[in-house]
């Protein structure tokens, strides 16, 4: 008998310890193939899914609802049928513990024992103790050296079906190599703006069906737009190498009763901002009903955490796993008619002139829907250059009719026509 | 008078021409030996083979190849370097491979290779046989002797033909050679013929008998064949007596061929001129072998995984034992082969016990000639068997060295894939037992890093026959290091207190033994013999250095699964190497370079070896110089405390 596949509860996320059973496709000794979904778990963040890599027979160390430490085997795939009583036995032999005969102390640790009386009991299930371990327990040192061990063992899993990976420059490592001594694996940093809201909401809210007052559909609308145009904010990093996702769905927060989520707003760039609005709507909605699916919550290349509702003036979001870049929206501040986003990025992806350039961009495109005046007409025109339809532009002069290079006539948008 | 042979020699001569004039132009590379004047000697041997028989020949190989193959677009097309070429251009004018037919460029190497290639077909008792071709000069080779020795005891059907032109490079016969060439022959009691290539008929005829002599006897024969090359050694290097050549010459049968028979002479000329001509024409525009055809990097960055070791509680040297008596009772392609193995003696280290009884035509008991077996094995190996040899003690490969780097690991890009060579070498090194300088070294480091040879190393907590198992399935040349003191061990899980023991999932298994709890925050790798030293200190180390070692035991020491060594000084940026030969060039060098290239971060680095002396009889020097418990440890603490 054979053991074809174990399986082991990633770190989905730094700070994730354990993650919750949700669902457990299969009965133990059940025959299961290559790509079958083996296991529904949940971290902090995310409800994943688990595939079978292998084909063969299935047994499972957990149930449903429980929870199980990262790092732990919950599932072992064999190449035949296994007895219980063999599992039971492995299973014991995980736990390690009846492996440790007696503690093997260091001559150090010893010494600094002795001379300071300390509780020899303190140490029951060590295997070895040095001087380190000896003041790891007394608290006079704080396990950095394992916090730094535990970031360093995140897997971060490449799908190349969804990403282009492209080598990062030799400056950039070097740039991370020194950055990092400072701040080890945090390469994080941030850009603010003001968004001047000045008779905004007035020409938004007419277009707005469920979300009057808020910036967010618009931020999402605009955001794929410019995440095409910088796609290296619609990325991640990954063993000195930058994934680039291929396709663009922005993600929103959520934070009610029921946790911190992000959800998923697929393809977002064809989609309308009444159509994204919806959307926001309609996930919100599922997950007040703890409605969410996994394909809800994964694959997000991009995300928006709106805090308006809450007024905060300003905050640093933190940007997600397997994403370069975070938006995060603060209060309106109604004297000022202002409103900060924030975007923090990952330094290690791209740079802080590139996220201004961004932020700057994006702000321009949401201070312009106040100039627009309302008018309905002609709506499917779509502008040839970033494809938003007129349905979309709430400017009432409309789009211009420009002769392209090849001589054909296309609609522009007013954005795209007067730059910023 | 045989019209068809003068036709044929003919072909040989203007292709060989041809070469000469290409050469001349710049369109060969490296160099041509020519065999204008000893054509018929090509004619009347491998021109009287059956295509089942088989051909090795050396530098001077058109003719040869011409006359068994028939191929002459694969010739011109390798001579001109082109990717049609029968090797793709690799082996050019010296290595030539097309079906049963084989060169190579080293003196005398290819003698017991063919003597292999024979014995295979004896095993097979099929009837083939083959021709090895060598000049005079050759008899200057040791391992020629080595093989006529063999091939007369086991009745080997191979037929040596010694061309002898009475020179050797530039170096006239008379200065080098001593004794009578048939002598040697006799000497062996290998039945003896003599013709040369002026008497056309009679040579033809002479072929012939010691041909049928071979096949119908399956016994060897050696055919000394008097003969004169027109042409320098090479290309410009001739500095022979002008008359001389010049009487040779003119009684050259071709030549006089063509003035008694001037017009059909001139008509297959012309004929013959015409087709060469139009070959090379066709061929101008044949591309070369690109890198990517030649050379795959076979990267050896593979996932693996880890489960639990198993304990077999059965000596090494058992396993081992019962590897072969499994394997030879279901597949006759196994052939053991190695000195003293026969029962009730059974090998220096008993591995071969009890084979020789149960399986007696597949075990060879050979004379002491490490370089002849060696070849012999080779010769097996490309015949399609599965031959096993065993060199007694470690230290005697050095005498096998050029059939493992000039053949075994050659034959397959050399001859463009065509062949593969699935020779296994195992041999027992190590010291710790008192024989002293020539019997106890550890010269992994001479084998390691050979192209496409793989050296795998045993050790006593991964159960050799998994080991022997996967070699068994391998297309290419293996080399497994056995360890003296580690036979009569058990393979076991050693317990280490408080240390699990794991295998990889490498097709060789590296064991990796590590704190049940704790991280580790050493690494220390080691392989064979010092594994058993590694563990037994690693308590003790602990408790002195506060390092809590990983320990990882590598199979496979070449080329290494070096990610499963990066992926543990990554974690703990310390690493030692431990090795029983001494540290210069060797394996712990190899290692901490590989790592030093793949980790950027600042890494602590040791190699742990032997001294770098002959290795002493005397006990208690001999335990100062190897790397046993005491040394091992003394080393690491005074790397640590520097
Ligand atoms: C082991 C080895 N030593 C030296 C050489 C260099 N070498 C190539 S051919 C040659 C002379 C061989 O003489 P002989 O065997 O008489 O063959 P001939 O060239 O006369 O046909 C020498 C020394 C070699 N190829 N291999």
């Amino acid at each position: 008998m054979k053991v074809l596949q174990e399986i082991k509860i990633p770190q989905e996320s730094v700070n994730d310890e354990y993650v919750s059973v949700v669902q457990m496709f299969f009965e133990n000794n059940e025959f299961v193939e290559i790509g079958d979904v083996l296991i529904e778990l949940e971290s902090s963040k995310t409800i994943f899914a688990i595939e079978s890599q292998v084909d063969g027979y299935i047994k499972y160390f957990c149930k449903e609802e429980q929870d199980v430490s990262v790092g732990e085997i919950i599932i072992q795939i064999f190449d035949q049928i296994v007895e219980n009583q063999l599992v039971e036995v492995k299973k014991t032999h995980l736990l390690f513990e009846e492996k440790i005969e007696n503690t093997i102390f260091s001559k150090k640790a010893l010494l600094y024992i002795e001379q300071n009386n300390i509780d020899n009991s303190k140490f029951k299930n060590f295997d070895f103790v040095n001087l380190d371990d000896v003041f790891l327990i007394l608290g006079l040192k704080n396990s950095s050296k394992n916090e730094e061990k535990t970031q360093k063992t995140i897997q971060i899993n490449v799908d190349e079906t969804k990403v282009l990976l492209e080598d990062i420059s030799k400056n950039k490592k070097r740039e991370i190599d020194y950055l990092k001594a400072v701040q080890y694996a945090n390469l994080n940093s941030l850009v603010n703006i003001n968004i001047d809201t000045k008779g905004l909401f007035l020409k938004i809210n007419p277009h707005l069906k469920y979300l009057k007052n808020s910036l967010l559909p618009v931020i999402i609308f605009e955001t794929s737009k410019l995440l095409k145009k910088y796609p290296e904010f619609n990325a991640y990093f990954v063993d000195n190498q930058i994934a680039i996702f291929k396709d663009i769905n922005v993600g929103f927060a959520i934070d009610m009763d029921n946790g911190l989520k992000t959800v998923k707003i697929s393809d977002t760039v064809s989609k309308s901002i009444q159509q994204i609005e919806k959307e926001v709507f309609e996930l919100s909605n599922k997950y007040i009903d703890n409605k969410l699916s996994v394909d809800d919550l994964s694959d997000i290349t991009f995300t928006i955490t709106d805090l308006s509702s809450e007024g905060a003036s300003s905050f640093v979001p933190l940007i997600n796993k397997n994403n370069s870049a975070i938006i995060g929206v603060s209060a309106n501040d109604e004297k000022l008619d202002r409103t900060t986003i924030s975007l923090a990025f990952d330094h290690r992806v791209t740079a802080g002139k590139k996220a201004t350039i961004f932020l700057r961009e994006l702000k321009n495109r949401i201070e312009s829907y106040a100039q627009r005046e309302s008018n309905e007409i002609d709506k499917s025109i779509k502008c040839y250059k970033c494809f938003k339809s007129l349905n979309d532009d709430f400017n009432d002069v409309g789009f211009l009719k420009v002769v392209v290079k090849n001589g054909q006539e296309k609609y522009i948008c007013q954005t795209c026509f007067t730059g910023f | 008078m045989n019209k068809s042979s003068y036709y044929n020699a003919l072909e040989i001569r203007v292709i060989e021409n041809k070469f000469l004039e290409l050469f001349s132009e710049g369109k060969l590379n490296g160099t041509v030996h020519t065999s204008v004047g000893q054509e018929f000697s090509a004619i009347a041997f491998a021109g009287q083979l059956q295509q089942t028989d088989f051909i090795f020949s050396n530098h001077r190989c058109h003719g040869h190849y011409i006359a068994f193959t028939g191929d002459k677009v694969g010739l011109i097309a390798e001579l001109m370097g082109k990717k049609n070429g029968t090797c793709g251009g690799v082996g050019s004018s010296q290595h030539l491979c097309k079906g049963n037919f084989f060169s190579n460029g080293i003196q005398g190497g290819i003698i017991p290779v063919a003597a292999g290639f024979a014995l295979a077909n004896k095993l097979k008792k099929n009837k083939n046989i083959g021709i090895v071709f060598i000049g005079d000069g050759t008899l200057g080779e040791g391992v020629l002797y080595e093989t006529l020795n063999i091939i007369s005891k086991w009745e080997i059907p191979l037929l040596i033909v010694c061309e002898n032109n009475s020179y050797a490079q530039s170096t006239q016969q008379k200065v080098n050679l001593a004794g009578d060439i048939l002598k040697r022959a006799d000497a062996f009691d290998v039945k003896t013929f003599k013709s040369n290539t002026w008497n056309v008929e009679k040579i033809i005829d002479e072929a012939e008998k010691s041909i049928d002599y071979v096949r119908n006897n399956q016994k060897p024969a050696f055919h000394l064949v008097d003969t004169y090359r027109l042409n320098a050694h090479s290309k410009g290097d001739d500095n022979r007596n002008e008359d001389e050549v010049k009487s040779f010459y003119d009684k050259d049968p071709l030549n006089v061929f063509s003035v008694d028979n001037k017009k059909l002479y001139e008509e297959y000329y012309n004929e013959i001129s015409n087709q060469i001509n139009k070959i090379v024409t066709d061929l101008e525009s044949v591309p070369e072998l690109s890198l990517a055809e030649y050379f795959e990097n076979n990267s050896i960055f593979n996932e693996y995984s880890w489960t639990d070791l198993n304990s077999e509680n059965v000596r090494q040297v058992q396993l081992i034992n019962e590897f072969f008596k499994e394997k030879m009772a279901l597949d006759d392609k196994v052939v053991f082969i190695g000195e003293d193995v026969l029962s009730p003696y059974g090998g220096a280290f008993k591995v071969a016990k009890d084979l020789s009884e149960k399986f007696p035509e597949n075990v060879f008991s050979t004379p002491i000639s490490e370089a002849a077996i060696t070849g012999i094995s080779n010769g097996l190996a490309l015949a399609g068997m599965k031959p096993f040899l065993e060199i007694m003690f470690g230290d005697f490969i050095t005498l096998a060295f050029d059939q493992i780097i000039n053949h075994a690991s050659k034959f397959y890009h050399m001859y463009n894939k065509q062949i593969t060579c699935p020779v296994v070498i195992r041999t027992p090194m190590g010291g710790g037992r008192g024989y002293g300088p020539t019997h106890s070294q550890s010269l992994e480091k001479f084998l390691i890093g050979i192209d496409n040879v793989t050296v795998l190393a045993l050790n006593t907590l991964i159960n050799p026959k998994e080991i022997y198992t996967e070699v068994l399935t391998e297309q290419h040349p293996v080399i497994v290091i056995e360890n003296k003191l580690d036979y009569g061990k058990k393979i076991n899980k050693n317990f280490v207190k408080n240390y699990k023991f794991e295998k990889s999932s490498h097709k060789y298994p590296i064991a990796k033994i590590c704190p049940v709890k704790s991280d580790p925050n050493a690494t220390i790798v080691t392989y064979g013999g010092t594994t058993n030293v590694v563990l037994n200190l690693l308590e003790k180390l602990f408790v002195e250095t506060e390092l809590k070692f990983e320990l990882l035991v590598i199979s496979k020491i070449s080329p290494v699964d070096i990610n499963v060594i990066i992926d543990s000084v990554q974690k703990t940026k310390m690493l030692f190497v431990v090795e029983e030969g001494s540290a210069m060039g060797g394996f712990g060098s190899e290692i901490i370079a590989n790592i030093s290239e793949n980790i950027d971060d600042k890494l602590f680095t040791k190699r742990i070896a032997s001294l770098p002396v002959p290795i002493p009889s005397v006990k208690s020097l001999e335990n100062e110089v190897l790397t046993l418990e005491q040394n091992v440890f003394n080393q690491i603490i005074k790397s640590l405390n520097k």
